[in-house]
């Protein structure tokens, strides 16, 4: 992640429309007199390490709070790893969390945002927390009952194209594949071909993307 | 590989993975229709962008789920659909 950031170097940064919102942390030092480390690259060092060594969120927030604690004050160094986690989101690392109804009936979203019950069988939105079990009166709000997770694909695949590596992956198909009229890639099945004759203007542009949609379920509290 | 989407619960959404489908499709729709204008950096120029659905990958019970497609019972067979071939 941070080879991206470096390699898409200053002036790309302007016309890559993922990191307009992230110029801000971008030009913010780290602190006073640095010149080395900007608000936004001294958080993805730390995130990285964070992730390649497996620290826990917890340990991490402790971390920032002593490297806080060792800068001169006024440094941008944010305090929690939720803190650090929203700064990248602007980098097209953003995911939504959409509640849904416990019976698959709706997720609660647009017409539906502001609705309490499912507008099927009026089950609740939410957890419901029980004050006084003889008068049944519903006193508190507890937190959603079904949460989906969605990761927008749109600045996930603007990404990739900011990134030269993956850019050149992305391509791979039309500039670097071997003809040999063996099948090794989907672009060598009929499907693709039939794709491409049927919409030729699709086809042309061999950077359009396809897509393939894989399902399953697994376990997160196995292994 | 990117992860688009988690449902977390106790329960597989079974028939009822469309409702969650939903966001991905409005996506997906977006990408075929209009296309989105992305920056390239290999050609530095920014260009529309498409995308298609070009296959799903997932197990029988799944497919089942995905296209509505009969899985079990007598016509099981997707690809012979009436002319499967049944011994009752």
């Amino acid at each position: 992640m941070e080879d991206m950031i470096r390699d898409v170097g200053a002036e790309a940064f302007a016309q890559v429309h993922v990191y307009e919102t992230i110029s801000a942390d971008a030009e913010t030092s780290l602190c006073v007199g640095s010149t080395k480390f900007t608000r936004l690259s001294a958080i993805l060092r730390l995130m990285n390490l964070k992730t390649t060594n497996g620290w826990t969120d917890k340990s991490f927030t402790e971390l920032l709070v002593l490297l806080n604690e060792m800068f001169p004050e006024g440094n941008t160094l944010p305090t929690r790893n939720y803190d650090a986690k929203k700064i990248l989101c602007s980098m097209g690392m953003k995911y939504k969390r959409i509640h849904a109804c416990p019976n698959d009936c709706i997720l609660y979203r647009k017409e539906f945002e502001d609705l309490k019950k499912c507008p099927k069988y009026g089950s609740s939105r939410y957890k419901q927390k029980r004050n006084n079990e003889d008068s049944g009166q519903i006193e508190k709000k507890g937190s959603a009952l079904k949460v989906v997770w969605y990761l927008p694909i749109v600045p996930r695949l603007k990404r990739l194209f900011a990134n030269p590596k993956d850019a050149k992956n992305l391509r791979w198909h039309a500039t670097e594949r071997r003809c040999d009229r063996l099948i090794c890639h989907p672009a060598d099945s009929m499907q693709w071909k039939n794709i491409d004759q049927e919409f030729p203007k699709f086809g042309e542009e061999c950077r359009n993307i396809r897509f393939d949609l894989a399902t399953d379920g697994m376990n997160p509290f196995g292994i | 590989m990117m992860l688009f989407m988690m449902i977390s619960g106790l329960k597989q959404p079974g028939n009822d993975i469309d409702v969650y489908l939903n966001p991905l499709v409005e996506d997906l729709k977006l990408l075929w229709v209009d296309g989105v204008e992305v920056f390239d950096v290999v050609a530095s120029e920014t260009f529309m962008m498409h995308a298609m659905l070009f296959c799903t990958i997932n197990d029988f019970p799944a497919f089942g789920n995905f296209s509505g497609y009969n899985v079990k019972g007598h016509k099981a067979c997707p690809i012979c659909e009436e002319n499967t071939h049944l011994i009752s």
